[in-house]
């Protein structure tokens, strides 16, 4: 790790005096009272861009001119809110003409620039020291669809879009709360991209949201486009194999983290909402849980974490029994077992990587793909490569079946980024048991619990439930209870106020016999 | 950097050398399903073993095995004898049964050729012990039983046997010398129209074999052990035991069995035993089917009673002169007597012990319904 760490603290030195020089605010620059002088020093400011359209307007007889930018401004916006308006006019004062919603009057042209940027439209007028900017930026947005990546059999059925004003709107429709607070950021010093931090002001830990607040400052760096390149510069360990972030698209999941105390970040132009501080177990857990019963919810919970283990250990298992304990195999399914792999030239680990390493491919050729030849390619993998593997030697019926099962399992995980972890640690677990066998196996599952064990969410233990234990938690963290049992929040990120739900129907204060 | 990157290599390098000693890859290894022990010339052992292969084609899969045979020194010589044989490296780990012959049983001590399994630790504990009339080689040499290879021919019907209490459950470990003060018996294979089948057990005295039992005997002798397994069902005469009708015969099957054994020493050291067995039985065949008459049944059940007593009594001798303490008498004097027993030439003072066998039977059911 040493090495690993001089060559990137090496990187980071070079890119911070570069970025200090980025960050330089420009220096104030008035409107000047000649309409042209300010047009040309716009137009240079924006090196003469072609996309900036000036508009010349008679206004009770002034001279003056509407600039924006055609590639941000929506021009029927433009007529009704400015034009129009404008027109129509019998007033001198502009702030009475100006009907749009956010109208700003501005001094400043540096600032004034900016928000051309931002889809505003500025008039300015001749003789005129101050000039209007109006709010005219044009919304392209994408109907509020489910998210592809977190389909729910039941419940709600609406999902993030890449506009955050929609995304914050799809939060507080479900928080009806005055406690739920919204801080904006802008981050990037090229991009310039909206964020905003949500949480519910009496329930998020102070001292959580200022940590948040604290590592989002320190971030500077030029191209800050969506949630995953920021994701990376605050999250607590970035070469652990475990997300420590939460990334989602549901408002529900959102919403449903909010009210445990913790904190959302949403992006403008990502649908990926990022939930911190979570702890493992959030990865394994679905919205589907909480549409169905508790029963139902419990089982499938149990059977996902359940799946951890068959996507990591599984492979690994396999190996180890067959090139170290075959004794353990049940005698029927020995000869069988033997009978089969006695013609494989290549040991069970080269197997089981080639194997591994064949599915993974598919799976990416699959994704890449258009939905028609995807399913081919699903067909040629699975059945046709499947087969013809065995009959030519390379591998054997159950190192076919057991990697089967491995890949079913890792598509279990409601999470992406935790298959992708699952899927890359049964590597070094493979690789061990092919090592040590059983003992192998061991030590890497027992480096993986020290770490997860060691590994923090913003201060926030990462394996929170089981460690530190609080069996209580494990009510709504390994399975699900009904909602009336679950009367306190999770521990773990430490809410203001750990009493959700006064006992409705426990024991002493059921009214309804 | 360099430096930590040579680490890294030879840290990797070392890690992936030692794991290797160790692998005993599956595919590279051949299984033994069933051993044979005989004695050789001059005091050496033929060891016989079948090695079990399934060759899985698309059809289908297909068992097949070749036997092999070699004159060694000991168990282990061989192993490495055999190892010099077969194609893979020899390995016994999933070794269902082990055979004796029975003059190696006879007139050899066999437990020396046993003391390699309790060594190494991919032992197969579990295998199970019997032994054949004639040479275990014989039986082995059988190859094949329809589609079945010999060994799990073999296991398979120790098995269902076992279940059926006719033989006693042995294996390698139950076998183990530590188990004192109490002989074992094992089951006794024949080779019956060139296919093996269970004949009855063989009784030890020590590590000999000393006599055999046949297979009505062996069934009520593990009934006095108080070996029942999961299910014993008795054939006998219901009227008359001089006649031989279809119509007198009945089966049952012991639901429940009550053992009391009791050792007692008198004042002048003679040790007697009391033996007392209580059967609840479920009638599952009764031809003459007059048993709803409650005085048939009693009749039955005294008829049946006084049987079970005299051939009790007579395996009791059977035991006495084959010097054969299956129910464990030493290990009871042992832990109670234990100031008797250091005095006691148990060989010759066993067959003077006295015996009070006595089975009573209760008919319990007499219908499918119960």
């Amino acid at each position: 790790m040493g090495f690993l760490g001089q060559m990137f603290s090496n990187n980071r030195r070079k890119s911070n005096s570069a970025a200090k020089n980025n960050r330089t605010a420009p220096t104030a620059k008035y409107v000047a009272s000649s309409l042209q002088d300010n047009i040309s020093y716009v137009n240079e400011a924006l090196f003469r861009t072609a996309d900036l359209i000036s508009r010349p307007i008679d206004y009770l007889s002034e001279q003056g001119s509407l600039l924006y930018l055609s590639s941000v401004c929506d021009t029927i916006k433009i007529h009704q809110f400015i034009l129009k308006p404008l027109l129509g006019a019998h007033e001198a004062n502009l702030d009475r003409v100006l009907t749009a919603a956010i109208v700003e009057k501005l001094s400043n042209l540096e600032k004034a620039i900016d928000l051309m940027l931002a889809g505003y439209a500025v008039l300015f007028l001749e003789g005129k020291e101050e000039c209007y900017a109006v709010q005219v930026s044009f919304i392209n947005d994408r109907s509020v669809t489910e998210p592809q990546n977190e389909k729910t059999i039941q419940g709600a059925h609406d999902g993030f879009i890449e506009s955050m004003r929609v995304n914050l709107q799809l939060v507080r429709k479900q928080i009806n709360s005055r406690n739920l607070v919204v801080r904006r950021y802008t981050l990037g010093n090229m991009t310039k991209t909206e964020a905003s931090i949500v949480y519910l002001n009496d329930l998020a830990n102070p001292e959580l949201v200022e940590e948040i607040d604290r590592r989002i400052a320190e971030v500077n760096a030029d191209n800050l486009m969506s949630g995953f390149l920021l994701l990376e510069y605050i999250e607590n360990q970035s070469f652990s194999p475990f997300p420590q972030i939460l990334q989602t698209e549901r408002p529900d999941r959102v919403v449903a983290n909010l009210l445990e105390g913790r904190v959302a970040l949403l992006m403008e132009g990502s649908p990926a909402t990022l939930i911190m501080p979570v702890t493992f177990f959030a990865f394994y857990q679905s919205p589907d849980d909480y549409y169905s019963r508790s029963l139902a919810g419990s089982f499938l919970r149990l059977l996902r974490l359940f799946s951890f283990f068959i996507a990591l250990a599984l492979p690994a298992f396999y190996i180890a029994v067959v090139s170290f304990h075959y004794e353990v195999i049940p005698m029927e399914l020995f000869y069988r077992i033997k009978g089969s792999v006695e013609k494989i030239p290549y040991p069970p680990i080269l197997e089981a990587l080639f194997m591994e390493l064949t599915i993974e491919l598919l799976r990416e050729a699959g994704m890449r793909l258009p939905s028609p030849i995807g399913q081919s390619i699903g067909i040629v993998g699975g059945l046709v490569i499947g087969d013809a593997v065995v009959r030519v030697g390379l591998v054997s019926y159950p190192m076919i079946t057991v990697v089967a099962l491995t890949a079913i399992a890792s598509f279990v995980v409601p999470s992406h980024e935790m298959s992708y972890s699952v899927r890359l640690l049964r590597f070094p677990v493979m690789i061990a048991a092919a090592l040590f066998g059983f003992v192998g196996i061991v030590f890497a599952l027992t480096a993986i619990l020290i770490h997860l064990c060691k590994l923090e969410s913003f201060g926030t233990p990462y394996f929170a439930p089981i460690a530190p234990m609080r069996v209580k938690d494990w009510k709504d963290a390994i399975i699900r209870l009904p909602f009336w049992k679950l009367n306190e929040r999770p521990l773990d990120p430490h809410p203001q106020k750990l009493v959700q739900e006064i006992g409705a129907k426990e024991e002493g204060n059921d009214d309804r016999g | 950097m360099r430096r930590n990157l040579a680490y890294a290599v030879v840290g990797a390098v070392i890690l992936m050398l030692c794991g290797c000693w160790d692998q005993q890859l599956l595919k590279t290894e051949r299984n033994v399903s069933i051993a044979g022990m005989d004695p050789g010339t001059n005091g050496l052992l033929r060891a016989t073993v079948s090695i079990r292969d399934v060759t899985s084609t698309e059809s289908g899969s297909k068992d097949t095995n070749e036997v092999h045979s070699v004159l060694a020194r000991s168990t282990q010589h061989a192993r490495e004898l055999l190892n010099e044989e077969i194609s893979g490296s020899y390995s016994n780990a999933k070794m269902r049964v082990l055979l004796l012959g029975e003059e190696m049983v006879r007139n050899h001590d066999v437990m020396p050729y046993l003391d390699v399994y309790y060594r190494d630790p991919k032992s197969p504990l579990n295998a199970r012990i019997a032994v054949t009339r004639g040479k275990a080689e014989d039986m082995i040499r059988i190859k094949m039983i329809g589609s079945k290879t010999i060994g799990l021919h073999i296991d398979e019907l120790l098995n269902s046997t076992e279940e059926a209490t006719v033989v006693p459950h042995v294996n390698i470990q139950t076998l183990h010398p530590l188990d004192r003060g109490y002989d074992f018996s094992l089951p006794y294979l024949v080779i019956r129209e060139g296919i093996p089948a269970i004949s009855g057990i063989a009784l030890f005295s020590g590590t000999r074999m000393t006599d055999t039992l046949g297979l009505d005997e062996s069934r009520l002798y593990l009934l006095m052990a108080g070996l029942k397994n999961i299910n014993l069902r008795l054939t006998m005469k219901s009227v008359d035991r001089n006649k031989s009708n279809s119509y007198d015969y009945v089966t049952v099957e012991v639901k429940k069995l009550k053992r009391k054994l009791k050792v007692t020493v008198s004042k002048n050291k003679q040790i007697s035993v009391k033996l007392n067995l209580k059967l609840r039985v479920t009638v599952m065949e009764d031809p003459r089917n007059h048993l709803y008459k409650m005085k048939i049944m009693h009749d039955l059940e005294r008829t049946l009673s006084e049987q079970l007593t005299d051939e009790a009594k007579a395996i009791v001798h059977k035991m006495h002169r084959a010097n054969h303490d299956g129910f464990g008498i030493a290990r009871r004097l042992m832990s109670f007597h234990p100031k008797l027993w250091k005095q006691l030439d148990w060989d010759k003072e066993y067959p003077q012990i006295l015996f009070n066998t006595s089975v009573s039977l209760q008919i319990v059911n007499t219908g499918i319904t119960e």
